[in-house]
């Protein structure tokens, strides 16, 4: 371990946020659809995967990354609006298992159908201009894109907790998943709310996609192992909970960022460790709720 | 003012209530009352569209059946619930779990005065309202329940186990409550384990016995019928 200096350490660090950051938008989408809808959404992935498609897809046509970056998750959200109305919906009160499976197809369907149209070659997706080169952060050189991948997630994470927080939708939210019954009885219908909460996490989904885009290759198969990861995060965070989502997402990233600089040969190994740990303290993840399953 | 007929619910393959009618009018209260098991909560969710499978008509104040519509419409018509156990939302504040019941009210914007008016009844969750709500204790949970759901103007109050696990003083205090209520033309449904407690504010009773109506009176035949009382209610 010799030679690694206080800087790179640092710079290691700021490398695991920005790595945490793309974990951070896929975990609050998956943990907040299964807080709510109680949908273990299997096609979290390829929602992902397609929402960089559609950016290289937008991106090609108008040339504006930033319009870009607008565009998807409005457009993967649309799509998250269509499969909860039309597929997840008539699976509500049949257990678990029936919307599990359905996005575990749909998310192979969706990968099926972009490598038909792009093929399995990856397509490029440069990074836009005004974000190329590096930062001098005092304690060393750091990626622009990188750093405003890391800026992009924490406005993002505010946004979502002050609509939350602070507003009716919000209120509707955090009471629809302690209680949907008596947020019916209420008068409301949440149904709608868990239309809106489905497009959001899709959505989000689909943006961690297209901001991926020019740090991982484009590939149809960028969604599987992604998944995999996004599951982990809610998994050490806590199913449901947009708190636990963010810190999970942030230590997983650092976690893994730093264990390739100490132990590059246990990398892959390392989240995996990590929610072994956690489970073995917490089995409700770091800020689930116990028994939320049952 | 709510007419049930022919009412029938099912559990998986249960027969669960078996031709329950009952009509309300305005300004009474109703009590339905039977032992454990007899289908009292269950008439009530099937009024409310709460279990999925259900047959019969329900219409409240000269609408048309509403019986298989869903559950959201019934508070907007006017008629609210509180359900067993109070169901007040965990990890809410008492002015949350209030403004819950105001969001699908035309009242929306008005907190201020509504919980100004709730206060007048409800004066202890004035003091509490930034507290989270599963904290206070079971009686206050059961006055905030109730006061959410008349936090939108509510023309019928259907209640399941209000004083259940409750102390007798609290008892009472739920029961000026009801009394104050009654005052403002609003008609209660009210369903109970402890019969007495409920006859005695009642002007209906209503027996329930494996599911159907075992008998149908007034709430003073109950508390002056002696073998009644012991077949059915077992006090």
């Amino acid at each position: 371990m010799d030679g690694i200096t206080l800087n790179l350490f640092a710079l290691q660090l700021f490398t695991g946020l920005a790595l945490g950051s793309v974990f951070v938008l896929l975990a609050v989408g998956l943990s907040l659809i299964f807080g709510l809808l109680t949908v273990v959404n299997f096609a979290h992935g390829a929602f992902y995967m397609v929402g960089a498609y559609v950016g290289v897809f937008v991106l090609g046509l108008t040339g504006n990354f930033w319009f870009t970056l607008a565009a998807v998750p409005v457009v993967v959200g649309s799509m998250g609006v269509v499969v909860e109305r039309y597929l997840v919906r008539p699976l509500y009160g049949r257990g678990i298992d029936y919307p599990l499976l359905l996005t575990f197809g749909l998310g192979m369907a969706l990968v099926e159908v972009v490598r038909i149209v792009y093929g399995l070659e990856g397509v490029p997706f440069d990074t836009p201009k005004e974000l190329r080169g590096a930062v001098d952060l005092g304690f060393g050189f750091f990626p622009l894109y990188r750093l405003f991948l890391i800026g992009i997630t924490t406005v993002l994470v505010m946004v979502l907790w002050l609509f939350i927080e602070k507003t009716s939708y919000g209120l509707v939210i955090r009471a629809g998943a302690r209680d949907p019954e008596i947020v019916r009885v209420l008068g409301i219908d949440i149904s709608k709310v868990w239309l809106i909460v489905f497009a959001i996490g899709t959505g989000v989904a689909g943006l961690a996609g297209v901001l991926s885009a020019p740090m991982r290759s484009v590939i149809p198969d960028m969604g599987s192992t992604v998944l995999v990861e996004a599951f982990v995060v809610t998994v050490v965070g806590g199913m449901g909970s947009l708190v636990g989502a963010v810190v999970a997402g942030l230590l997983v990233g650092v976690v893994v960022s730093m264990t390739s600089l100490f132990w590059p040969s246990l990398t892959d190994l390392s989240m995996f460790a990590l929610m072994a740990a956690v489970l073995l303290v917490r089995p409700q993840g770091l800020f689930g709720k116990k028994g939320l399953m049952g | 003012m709510l007419k049930i007929e022919n009412l029938n619910a099912w559990y998986d393959r249960s027969h669960i209530i078996q031709g329950v009618s009952l009509h309300v009018n305005k300004g009474e209260i109703v009590s339905i009352i039977g032992r454990n098991g007899a289908g009292k909560t269950t008439t009530l969710r099937s009024v409310m569209g709460l279990i999925d499978k259900r047959k019969g008509s329900v219409c409240f104040n000269g609408g048309d059946d509403m019986l298989m519509e869903p559950t959201h419409t019934r508070f907007r018509h006017g008629l609210a619930f509180v359900p067993e156990d109070r169901r007040i939302v965990a990890g809410l504040t008492v002015r949350e779990n209030l403004r819950l019941g105001l969001l699908a009210s035309d009242k929306k914007n008005q907190e201020n005065e509504v919980i100004e008016r709730i206060s007048v009844t409800f004066p202890r969750l004035k003091e509490r309202l930034d507290q989270v709500a599963e904290t206070m204790s079971g009686g206050e949970q059961q006055m905030l329940a109730v006061a959410r759901a008349l936090a939108r103007d509510v023309k019928l109050l259907i209640l399941d186990e209000p004083y259940e696990g409750l102390a007798p003083v609290i008892v009472h205090e739920i029961e000026r409550i009801l009394m104050e209520i009654r005052k403002l033309g609003i008609t209660t449904i009210i369903v109970e384990q402890n019969a007495v407690a409920a006859l005695q504010l009642a002007d209906k009773a209503l027996i329930l016995d494996m599911g159907k109506i075992a008998f149908r009176g007034t709430a003073k035949e109950v508390l002056e019928d002696k073998e009644l009382r012991h077949e059915y209610l077992a006090i």
